[in-house]
């Protein structure tokens, strides 16, 4: 990203002092203005108090809150349940790679192989990700239902009766079940960025492999997908960030149940300021979430740019 | 959409095939959705039959009225019609100012909002509710529009930003020549021609906010409240046996998003392109 690059307005003023330094700045800054009170009032400023609520006991009833230091954050990394929330957020974005971004890419891939119905094809497998994440879950929700769902009418109608189950009530299961909805509503966005990535490439690239006879399977894996590298630490990242804050389906779907056992980290982060109370924990909890998805994108981002450099 | 259809111009049958399979897996919890929002309940209960026996159009009319989905709609869109309406005021003349300013403190300042874009809404969540109670927009539609505008700030900068770049610089030279003010040519010529752009922004934000659960699920309380998901949510809790009526209460909500879509798609798929790709 070069922003130095970019920079136009030319500075219409010959006067000297303050006023000159005023002048340059005053209609950048009043384009500005309007989005920096929005984002510091509803974004800055919370985050902000976030970090210092994160320091106190507040329960957010009481008229006064008592400083407790770090407390909240020791207290939240040895708790298993905080850890195993954060865990199956793990979990979720290893859903997410494998079923979203990987029919995704297979989608956006076929979709430059063939001649006829793209757009329909497109539009289509788009529809699930115009949904809520309410509606969604609602969706599902009816899919896993035990007796009138279709996954276990279906699961009946092919002789599988042994696979059927309580779907959403299984805590084995209720996390990677709600993990499918999820899979299901992100797979056709991987898919339009993966066809945009794949939209850049230099035609003339396949053309060259086609005259020296190569065929399609290796022309997609040879240019393809080597052409994709910087599409890809998109997806990766954007997956990150949509697995460690997914609350929508889980919140739709099971509640974070039963007992814990979808309970990802924001519905974590829910349930302990909003049902129990503990509004520092809370809040340490969120920055915590806030800390791992900024470092990670950061770090990741790094890495595969230097990886990329190579290739 | 001629240029797209430059390579791959012969159809691989197989290929066909497995994108018509990959599609349908998209496509069956739609149609089992519709379809059994014709049904009554025996029907749903006991057969697997794609089409109904008898065409159940009343558990439409109980999820509207029962359900007060004609509330909803209304509140849903009124959420979303609003906030995309701010948001697109407040980010264009901001994405602009990224855009087109040379200054450096002013392009520092970029790196503040590219950051907001990374922060998970879930870490100001806590605070975010009682500042809004405070104010006393909590169980009230404009607490919601603000927060939603406020937490979009940053994608939306980020976004017409990169739309603005791409305008040229010749038509503002001219007019800056001809005396034309700053804000002459930021009103005048760069707004018009960044529609493509603003529209993107707007279909994102309208889907965005049509769509919202996150905040909505907090900050809207009582049911005269309710939008879309948060009434669909709350009639599955509250109909756990009347199937056919939550079969069309959730083809009522599936509706609209679909609608949209399919008529503006294209703004849209620009607006996600871009916002993933341009730097």
């Amino acid at each position: 990203m070069n922003l130095d690059a970019q920079f136009h307005i030319p500075v219409a003023s010959n006067r000297t002092g303050p006023l000159k330094i005023w002048n340059a700045y005053r209609v950048p800054l009043t384009l500005l203005a309007p989005s920096l009170i929005f984002y510091a009032v509803f974004v800055l400023v919370p985050l902000g108090r976030a970090f210092q609520l994160s320091l106190t006991d507040w329960d957010g009833l009481a008229a006064n809150m008592n400083y407790v230091g770090a407390e909240n954050y020791s207290g939240i990394w040895t708790d298993s349940r905080f850890l195993t929330s954060l865990w199956r957020n793990v979990i979720w974005w290893a859903m997410h790679v494998l079923l979203a971004v990987g029919s995704g890419l297979l989608l956006a891939i076929l979709l430059s192989e063939v001649g006829r119905g793209r757009f329909f094809f497109r539009t289509v497998a788009f529809f699930p990700h115009v949904l809520s994440l309410a509606v969604v879950g609602v969706i599902w929700g009816q899919l896993y239902h035990p007796i009138v769902g279709l996954i276990n009418a279906g699961l009946e109608t092919f002789g599988l009766s042994s696979l059927t189950r309580i779907w959403l009530g299984d805590p084995e299961i209720a996390l990677y079940a709600v993990g499918v909805a999820s899979a299901w509503q992100a797979y056709g966005f991987y898919m339009v960025i993966f066809v945009a990535g794949i939209q850049s490439i230099d035609p003339q690239l396949h053309e060259a492999a086609r005259v020296d006879g190569a065929n399609a399977w290796q022309r997609i894996w040879d240019i393809t997908i080597p052409s994709l590298h910087n599409t890809m630490t998109v997806v990766l990242t954007l997956a990150f960030i949509s697995a460690m804050k997914g609350f929508g389906t889980v919140w739709a779907m099971t509640q974070g149940g039963p007992g814990y056992a979808s309970e990802l980290v924001a519905v974590y982060v829910w349930r302990t300021a909003f049902q129990s109370g503990a509004i520092g924990q809370a809040a340490a909890a969120g920055l915590s979430l806030a800390v791992i998805v900024i470092v990670f994108s950061t770090v990741f981002n790094r890495w595969r740019d230097r990886v990329g450099a190579y290739t | 959409m001629k240029r797209l259809l430059r390579f791959g111009r012969e159809s691989n049958p197989i290929v066909f095939v497995v994108l018509v399979v990959l599609t349908t897996i998209s496509l069956i919890p739609f149609l089992w959705v519709i379809t059994s929002a014709f049904k009554d309940n025996t029907e749903i209960f006991g057969s697997m039959a794609l089409l109904p026996e008898s065409w159940q159009w009343g558990n439409f009319r109980e999820a509207w009225t029962g359900g007060r989905f004609g509330i909803y709609f209304r509140n849903n869109l009124f959420v979303a019609l609003t906030t995309t309406l701010i948001s697109v005021a407040v980010a264009a003349p901001a994405g602009y100012a990224f855009a087109k300013t040379r200054l450096r403190h002013v392009s520092g300042l970029f790196y503040l909002y590219l950051f907001g874009i990374t922060l998970p809404i879930e870490s100001i969540i806590v605070p975010l509710f009682f500042q809004l109670k405070s104010l006393s927009l909590v169980d009230n539609l404009w607490g919601l529009i603000l927060a939603l505008v406020g937490t979009g700030v940053p994608f939306g900068v980020y976004l017409m930003r990169s739309f603005f770049r791409d305008l040229p610089d010749a038509l503002a030279e001219a007019a800056r020549i001809d005396g034309a003010s700053e804000w002459e040519i930021f009103f005048r010529i760069m707004m018009p021609l960044a529609k493509p752009g603003l529209l993107s922004l707007g279909v994102f934000s309208f889907l965005g906010a049509w769509n919202e659960f996150f905040l909505s699920i907090l900050l809207l309380i009582s049911e005269d409240n309710r939008t879309i998901p948060l009434g669909l949510v709350r009639f599955q809790q509250e109909n756990m046996s009347n199937y056919g009526a939550l079969f069309a209460a959730i083809t009522l909500a599936i509706i609209p998003s679909i609608l949209i879509y399919v008529v503006l798609q294209r703004q849209f798929i620009s607006g996600l392109a871009a916002g993933a790709t341009k730097g």
